[in-house]
């Protein structure tokens, strides 16, 4: 599991420090740092709340598209 | 805002159980040694350590049962060789520990004692058969099948 700079990127944007989401998404700010580090991997209920927390999918915030992987079709 | 006092998420949980699992094991067989000690090598009469030794084995025993019964390990089937290789297994070590213990001699207290070791043997590896079924049931009506 790699850096998740989505999160990060999304977290920032929304003008949220990580204690901020950790307090919006019921964790710790060290929890948020490390997902934010790729060292801990969240459950699905805690990227829900994250996802929640930043007004994004969970798509936009923990999917990995893989290089060989062909663009999934969009609606 | 934030909360006072400990804050605690599924992160720190699992980390404590972790930790829990593995102190667990090492107190367990910290234990095992220490009666192992006291019975082989300070020889202890074993009036003296009888309680950690039923502790020990009583833990162990539901330790063993309560995986089986909420699923620490599924079993969708339990195949009868597998149940009496186990059960084997059990009555061979136990029957060797004891006669390595007690030094038996004679052949008739030799199997004696083996016949009481199979019929323990054999009540623990039925506990924990029906265990496993009922914990299977159990895990199947749960998730609605």
């Amino acid at each position: 599991m790699g850096i998740n700079i989505k999160l990060k990127l999304a977290r920032v944007e929304k003008g949220f420090s990580q204690q901020d989401l950790a307090d919006r998404a019921g964790a710790t700010r060290q929890t948020i740092g490390l997902i934010e580090k790729g060292n801990f991997n969240p459950s699905l209920s805690l990227c829900i709340r994250i996802a929640r927390a930043l007004d994004r999918t969970l798509d936009q915030l923990f999917w990995e598209e893989e290089k060989s992987e062909k663009p999934r079709a969009t609606s | 805002m934030k909360s006072p006092g400990l804050q605690v998420d599924e992160r720190n949980v699992a980390i404590t159980r972790k930790i829990c699992t593995r102190l667990y094991l090492i107190t367990v067989a910290a234990l095992w040694l220490d009666v192992c000690w006291r019975q082989f090598i300070v020889k202890q009469p074993l009036g003296e350590f009888i309680d950690l030794a039923v502790l020990m084995t009583a833990n162990v025993i539901l330790f063993i049962g309560a995986i089986l019964f909420y699923g620490g390990v599924t079993m969708p089937r339990i195949r009868t060789s597998a149940v009496a290789v186990f059960y084997l297994v059990c009555i061979a070590v136990g029957a060797a520990f004891t006669v390595f213990k007690y030094r038996l001699s004679p052949i008739g207290e030799v199997i004696e004692r083996i016949l009481l070791i199979a019929a323990i043997a054999g009540l623990v590896v039925l506990l924990y058969a029906v265990l496993a079924h009922l914990g299977a049931k159990k895990t199947d009506r749960e998730a609605g099948e």
